[in-house]
């Protein structure tokens, strides 16, 4: 079910009177079954898959229990097998073959050895093996106890908010939630649903919107002048940051009209100075889960500026692999590694006053940021290396014309689109350098902030891309 | 409390500002969205061609006109797929009959991603005024029937069309009864317009049922039809799944069916002087192409003067 479907908000309507109507021993059961239901609209079958790495897991942890030493390592390795497993089956067993039949071909060998597998990856499959492994490491490294309720496991790894794009929680946060008594508060509601407004906005007027010239000018790159692919490589900056961003709102915001509270996943991101905070801002559930159960074990920055490097190198070419089975994003991950670990020598070997330094470099830094990382997302849109290398190459020629007449001749939908990056940056410049949120929605006169609902809905009404389709992130 | 007033105060920006759109999207006389309504409430052509861009560009009235002695109308729209045909025809049908119909089918109109049913939304300001059109609308989404309810989703993405067409509509840059030439040559290397999934995968069954409604339609209303496809830069010998599904259908219900892709193609196809882009003839081969059809027709004893009657 999407977020953006009149489905969804059906869904919405039924299941949050339905928990505050439940009596709280038996929410849990409510939320479970809504979830089922919400993932079952996807692809009902896949619910196995789900239904699979929660008992795995669940056993695992209950198992490391009265385990220890080798025991309870081999359970720990049991339940990563078993999670990565089925993520490698569903997510890159076609990458490897395809990869193999090339070689083999390369070779001048037999080709099709090895069969494909037709088969459509389960939605938000990335995420929610990665929220059930924090659960067996945490329960490993003794930091969490394992849970005895199988329900409220199930829960843990199905709650429908954040089930198929995040945030990818911890067990720590989310897990004695469910057992937290959320009475109706209609503060939180409000909250929560003011969240969702703006989530649904920042995706279905910004995001869906600037798709429309991005999808055109990426289908065909080779065809069109340098500014066009210039906009298009901009606009898809906004587009992925909005699509998820706005997402990731929505999931927490029907998280809190239920009283839960889910980690915030992106925090202003395109006012970073550095590619190192920028990852401190976009999508956080994600980086700090490879921070702390990766990079951290790997030895982090202990081990000297080699080590260091290295364990950048790995972490952000695992990244990319997880975004999914394409050279393209393998090339990503690689890129943003080689900038990280440009950065990394470069503050390793300046001297001075870093917080003065930080300060006067804020504009240039923010500036630099924006550009590597739009530029990075090139390598990210692309279906293949080869689009992505004729765009760049595009992008480069000396030849490329920097206009062509009626590139693209629908000047509304360029209007919709700066209209929609302009009120992204306004909202975010607010809260970035002013005093609380630049929303009126939060303003302190009710007349103001109904005013601000009112006119948000009649824009996602009046201006909203309604068949835009699923989140980007949904894929991975 | 507050939550009814904002419902209260939602109900009430959804009927004015609606109203408001409504008021001047009628009352457009220039541009797209103008041309869509004299489809949908005024036009009275003996002759109605239907289909995508493809038809938009490819048929010239006045050439028809010319060889028929009927007034010809272009309802051919960019973008769209069968469906908006299918509910073009519903609307026309529920106000006069016309004596002839061309249908332009691509040669992969049938594929499920041509189904055009997003598209379709250029439709939704016309649901409350023209309820032949809704079942083919509602397909759009199980849900269309209660969004419907809403005007401003009626008119959505129009807000600025409709305020620069009000404002600065002044002409449609050469269109003349519905016919939108493309005056430009290819100006670059052509390449290849289908894939050959596209070419060769299974026909969609929806498509294909609403095909064959606007056949049945004609029949049921006594309009004769004529499906045609139109030429494309790379000729397709071997057909596609589409026409050639199209061509089995159409000789099971004896409506004449021209291809123009394949075999029928010489003299158009691989000429960049007449296309436009791979997909599109320009003005000079819509001439060309118009021409040889209406020729093809007369051959065939279809569409001459004095037939419709």
């Amino acid at each position: 079910m999407l977020f953006n479907s009149f489905q969804f908000l059906l869904f919405f309507l039924i299941v949050t009177p339905c928990y505050y109507l439940t009596p709280q021993a038996w929410r849990w059961l409510l939320l479970l079954l809504a979830s089922c239901w919400f993932y079952a609209a996807f692809i009902p079958a896949y619910l196995l898959v789900l239904f699979a790495i929660i008992l795995i897991d669940y056993t695992a942890g209950r198992l490391m229990e009265f385990a220890s030493g080798r025991r309870r390592k081999a359970l720990l390795a049991m339940s990563i097998a078993g999670n990565l497993g089925i993520l490698v089956i569903f997510k890159y067993y076609n990458f490897f073959v395809d990869n193999v039949d090339q070689l083999l071909a390369g070779m001048g060998l037999h080709t099709r050895a090895i069969p494909f597998w037709h088969i459509i990856l389960p939605i938000g499959l990335s995420f929610h093996t990665f929220q059930a492994m924090s659960y067996t490491l945490e329960v490993y490294k003794g930091r969490w106890r394992p849970e005895k309720h199988p329900g409220i496991y199930a829960l843990y790894v199905m709650f429908y908010p954040q089930l198929v794009a995040g945030p990818i929680e911890r067990p720590a946060r989310l897990i004695p939630q469910f057992y937290q008594r959320h009475p109706l508060d209609f503060d939180g509601l409000a909250l929560g649903l003011k969240k969702m407004l703006w989530g649904l906005f920042l995706k279905v007027v910004v995001a869906d919107r600037l798709a429309i010239y991005v999808n055109y000018i990426h289908f065909r790159p080779e065809l069109h002048s340098r500014i066009a692919l210039i906009t298009a490589a901009l606009f898809y900056s906004f587009q992925l940051y909005c699509d998820f961003a706005g997402y990731s709102l929505i999931a927490i915001g029907a998280a809190r009209t239920m009283g839960f509270s889910l980690m915030e996943n992106f925090r202003r991101p395109f006012f970073s100075a550095s590619l190192r905070e920028f990852w401190t801002r976009w999508h956080i559930s994600l980086s700090s889960w490879f921070r702390d159960y990766l990079y951290f074990p790997l030895g982090g920055s202990r081990y000297g500026t080699g080590r260091t490097c290295l364990n950048i190198s790995v972490v952000f070419l695992l990244s990319g692999l997880w975004h999914g089975a394409n050279w393209t994003f393998v090339a990503w991950g690689l890129f943003h590694a080689l900038i990280l670990v440009v950065e990394t020598l470069i503050r390793r070997l300046e001297g001075g006053n870093p917080a003065r330094r930080r300060r006067r470099w804020r504009i240039p830094g923010i500036l630099y940021t924006f550009s590597v990382w739009t530029f990075s997302l090139i390598l990210f849109r692309a279906s293949s290396v080869q689009k992505a290398g004729t765009f760049i190459e595009r992008l480069f020629a000396p030849g490329t014309p920097w206009i062509i007449p009626g590139d693209f001749d629908v000047r509304t939908t360029l209007i919709y689109s700066v209209f929609g990056i302009v009120c992204v940056l306004a909202a975010d410049i607010g809260k970035e350098f002013g005093k609380g949120s630049a929303l009126f929605m939060y303003h302190r006169k009710a007349t103001v902030r109904i005013s601000a609902y009112v006119t948000l809905v009649v824009m996602i009404l009046l201006l909203g891309v309604f068949d835009g389709g699923q989140f980007i992130y949904f894929q991975f | 409390m507050r939550l009814l007033l904002i419902g209260l105060i939602l109900f009430v920006a959804d009927l004015g500002i609606g109203g408001l759109m409504s008021h001047f999207y009628f009352r457009l006389r220039h541009g797209e969205q103008a041309r869509t309504t004299l489809v949908m409430d005024s036009i009275r052509a003996p002759i109605v061609v239907l289909g995508s861009s493809r038809a938009a560009h490819h048929y010239i009235p006045s050439i028809i006109t010319d060889s028929t002695g009927l007034a010809c109308y272009n309802a051919g729209k960019d973008q769209q797929g069968i469906f908006y045909s299918l509910a073009i025809l519903r609307s026309i049908l529920g106000r006069y009959r016309p004596e002839w119909l061309i249908l332009d089918l691509t040669p992969i109109a049938f594929q499920p991603d041509q189904a055009g049913l997003d598209e379709l939304s250029i439709l939704l300001p016309y649901y409350r005024r023209h309820p032949e059109i809704r079942a083919v609308l509602n397909k759009r989404s199980r849900w269309e029937w209660l969004k419907t309810h809403s005007s401003l989703y009626c008119y959505n993405s129009l807000p600025l069309q409709i305020v620069f067409n009000n404002l600065y509509g002044t002409g449609d840059s050469g269109v003349i009864n519905g016919y939108i030439p493309k005056d430009q040559p290819m100006a670059r290397t052509p390449a290849t317009a289908f894939t050959e999934r596209e070419l060769t995968d299974p026909p969609d069954s929806a498509i294909v049922g609403a095909f064959s409604e606007i056949i049945s339609l004609s029949a049921s209303n006594h309009c004769k039809l004529v499906v045609v496809v139109s030429p494309v830069y790379f000729s397709l010998p071997e057909g596609s799944s589409t026409t050639r599904l199209a061509g089995m259908i159409c000789r099971d219900h004896g409506v004449p069916f021209l291809d123009y892709s394949g075999a029928g193609s010489a003299g158009f196809s691989g000429h960049p002087a007449l296309f436009s882009d791979e997909q599109h003839l320009d003005h000079a081969g819509a001439v060309l192409f118009t021409r040889q059809l209406c020729t093809d027709l007369r051959a065939k004893g279809l569409l001459t003067k004095g037939t419709a009657r």
